[in-house]
Order: structure tokens, then C-alpha cells, then sequence
């Protein structure tokens, strides 16, 4: 399995994502709301990685275009939103990431952030792949809620094959069953892993319900740590959680962003369960049935 | 007397060979196998180097023994099934030593390398004694 390094430059704390390395987490509002916000949620998250000895990519996003509205909140726009994101990695020495929609935006996000993120709706678009293949930043490609594991490896070839970067982490968000329902089928980790790089899981957009409140999106949050546990469990190398101080008042996903209160405990379990799986691993040897 | 005629003038040369590149769908392969009249197709990497060969038979055999989803198989890369180290002929080798090794190793067609190990054709077991009747060895 490859290793992904994620860090543009010696102004953070590079972060490895690999088999058998520190579980990594990925964390963050949904959306930039305000450059204060942001500062305090960065602050809040690394107050408590840093207290557990967790590698963090900070995530956000400056322009949501996924929304179910078009009255919904669409972020602060590429141009403050990269500006935000340069002043928290300079100033907590943390590497940052951020999605795009538009191949148009994917030079200057480049530019800013260590880790370019492929929106899961978009993981086959191949404008968006080539785009963010040429950023020459590693890739955190989402699979598609509609997409089976195992065609995520045409993803990726697209962006191998199309710009030469290899620096790749597939994350699974959830599949759709039936309409506005997902659900994780955890057979997608280790299928993904088998494409030969390192996987990430999404543990509170995996409790989404799509646009199941008309215009909204719903989620069930209860389900976040149980669903966490299992998934590192099954042997992730990275977690994506977004996260904020006051969710049922934030901007973007209000439903499923976990509230940063509990978020400690169950990055506690998920720390402790990886370094298990680590270790029984060292002492049994990798899965080998057949 | 023994006949002198050499693989590389008879080899069918690619791309009359259908190639698969390594990393292509399995189901690419099947496609191929399907088509090619070969009884197997081989398989390449984006150098020409021979990286396997996947023959009806395998094909067979993996069809028979798969537990997963059908679209999975169809989806993992051809490299994941091909025979990793098919019998391989030099277009310097002569026909008849060629047809001795695939009498004795029981298999119908190889691929052809040059000196430099790149694929350049495959030699079919029909094709090869066509020549040597049509040249009237045998």
C-alpha cells in the first residue's frame, strides 16, 4: 500500500497516511462560516488531537455546491476561503484541505491547501480528476454514494493515467440504499485498500440521510461513534470527520456534523482500536482467509 | 533434414495480436478471449514487457472458483488473473524447437519476445504446423 504525505512545505507538520502508521484524522467545520469560526474550530480539534497524539489534515470547504437548495448556504467563496486556509496553516502549523467543484478552481486551491479533496458526487468526473491530478498535491477521492468500490480503481487510473500524480487516499462516505438512506458496507475498505492505496473512512457523512427533509439533508448522529469503531476496526488508515461547536445552528450539514464535545471519546476508541489492530496484526499476521 | 525456418518468419505480429494491458478490466480480457480465436490472450505492460497470459481454460477456472459480485471480477485488473510466467519464445528460435517445447508442456500458443524481451507477436501451434507443412517438412 502506498504512502501518502501530506504537507506542501516545512511551514507544518507533515502527515503520513499509510499501513501500519498512527491513524490520521481529517477534521473540520463542514464549511468555512467566517474566518473566526474556523480559527476557533482549528483550535478546538488540535487542542484535542494534539492531546492524543493524533496526525490532523484541518478540513473546510469555501464554496458548497452540493447543496439541496439553492437558498442554502454556498460558502465564502474561493478567494476568502484560500485566504483563511493559508492563515491556519501558517498559524497552527497544520496541514489544511479543501474540496472543489469546478476543474476552473483547482490551480488556485492547489496553490493553499496540502490535500485537494474530489467531492464524492464527482469522483468520476474526469474534468475534476485530471484537474486535481495536476495540482500535483495528494488527492483524498471520496467514493461516490453511488459508486461500487471496486470501480473507484477506474477513478484513480484516470488520474494516474491522465497526470502522472499517484499520491491517492479513497474514502468511503456511505452508499446509497434506496432513496435518501446510506449505509456503510464495510467490504468496500478492504476492496478499496486491494486498488493499493490508503483508505480513509467518513464517519459523519456516512450517517446522512440525502435530502430527506425536503430541502435538507438529515443524518443520525447517535450512529457516529458505533460506525467509527467498526470501521477502524475493519483497518482504515484515516478518519474524516466534520465537525463544529454548535451543529444544529451550522451553516452547512447542520445534521450530521458531530458536535466537537464528543468528539474526543470517540477519537479515544477509534486511537486505541488502531493501535490494536496494529499490534495483533504484528503478532497474528495480516488476514489470510480464503 | 531439419527445417531452419525461424519464429520471426512466422510469428503473428501485433497488433494482429490482440494485446491487454495489465492494468485493464479483467472483463477487457475476457472481451479479447472472446474474439481473438487465440484461445488466450496475453498480457502486457505499457513497456511491451509479457506480464501473463490468460487462456480459456484460465478463464474457465476463474469464472468456476469466483465467489465475489460479477461486476467486481469484470472490474479488477487483468493482472490479478493472468498465468505470471507463461512459457516465453525468442522470434530467434527456431519453429521446430519451439513446436518441441509446446508438445512437451502441452500448451497451444506463446508469445514471442525480441532480444529485448518486448512482445512482439505470439506463435499459434496450428499456425506453425501449416508452415511446416506448406514448406513440405512433414
Amino acid at each position: 500500500m502506498k504512502i501518502v504525505t501530506i504537507g506542501n512545505d516545512d511551514k507544518v507538520k507533515k502527515v503520513k497516511i499509510g499501513k501500519n502508521l498512527p491513524l490520521v484524522l481529517i477534521a473540520g467545520p463542514c464549511a468555512l462560516e467566517s474566518r473566526d469560526h474556523a480559527f476557533k474550530m482549528a483550535d478546538k480539534i488540535l487542542t484535542i488531537t494534539t492531546k492524543l497524539d493524533i496526525p490532523l489534515v484541518f478540513k473546510s470547504c469555501y464554496d458548497k455546491d452540493c447543496r439541496s437548495s439553492v437558498k442554502s448556504f454556498h460558502g465564502v467563496g474561493i478567494d476568502e476561503g484560500l485566504k483563511i486556509f493559508q492563515e491556519i496553516r501558517e498559524q497552527f502549523q497544520v496541514p489544511v484541505t479543501s474540496d472543489f467543484s469546478d476543474p476552473a478552481w483547482a490551480p488556485a486551491t492547489g496553490e493553499v491547501v496540502d490535500l485537494v479533496q474530489v467531492p464524492a458526487y464527482l469522483c468520476r468526473q474526469t474534468s475534476i480528476l485530471l484537474a486535481a491530478g495536476k495540482t500535483k498535491r495528494p488527492i483524498h477521492l471520496k467514493k461516490g454514494q453511488y459508486m461500487s468500490p471496486w470501480n473507484m480503481r477506474n477513478s484513480v487510473r484516470k488520474i494516474i493515467d491522465g497526470t502522472g500524480n499517484d499520491e491517492i487516499i479513497l474514502t468511503d462516505r456511505g452508499t446509497f440504499f434506496g432513496y435518501n438512506m446510506l449505509v456503510n458496507d464495510f467490504r468496500c475498505l478492504p476492496i478499496m485498500q486491494d486498488i493499493g492505496f490508503p483508505v480513509c473512512y467518513d464517519s459523519t457523512h456516512s450517517i446522512q440521510l440525502p435530502t430527506s427533509q425536503g430541502s435538507v439533508s438529515g443524518g443520525q448522529r447517535e450512529f457516529i461513534p458505533s460506525l467509527t469503531r467498526a470501521a477502524v476496526a475493519s483497518g482504515v488508515q484515516a478518519l474524516f470527520m466534520e465537525t463544529h461547536d454548535d451543529p444544529d445552528n451550522a451553516l452547512s450539514d447542520p445534521a450530521t456534523q458531530i458536535d466537537i464535545k464528543y468528539v474526543e471519546k470517540i477519537l479515544r476508541q477509534a486511537k486505541a482500536i488502531h493501535e490494536l489492530n496494529i499490534s495483533l496484526s504484528s503478532e497474528l499476521g495480516e488476514d489470510d482467509a480464503k | 533434414m531439419q527445417n531452419k525456418m525461424l519464429l520471426k518468419d512466422v510469428v503473428v505480429r501485433f497488433p494482429d495480436v490482440q494485446v491487454v494491458n495489465e492494468e485493464d478490466c479483467f472483463f477487457d480480457a475476457i472481451k479479447v478471449l472472446n474474439t481473438n480465436r487465440w484461445g488466450a490472450v496475453f498480457v502486457v505492460n505499457t513497456a511491451m514487457k509479457v506480464q501473463g497470459i490468460i487462456t480459456d481454460g484460465d478463464a474457465r477456472k476463474i469464472m468456476a472458483t469466483n465467489n465475489e459480485p460479477l461486476a467486481q471480477l469484470n472490474s479488477e485488473p487483468t493482472s490479478k488473473y493472468a498465468n505470471k510466467s507463461p512459457t516465453v519464445f525468442l522470434e530467434s528460435m527456431s519453429v521446430v524447437e519451439s513446436l518441441k517445447i509446446m508438445n512437451e508442456k502441452m500448451f497451444l500458443c506463446a508469445p514471442v519476445v525480441d532480444s529485448e524481451g518486448k512482445f512482439i507477436g505470439a506463435v499459434h501451434i496450428q499456425h506453425l504446423l501449416r508452415e511446416l507443412i506448406n514448406n513440405g517438412t512433414i
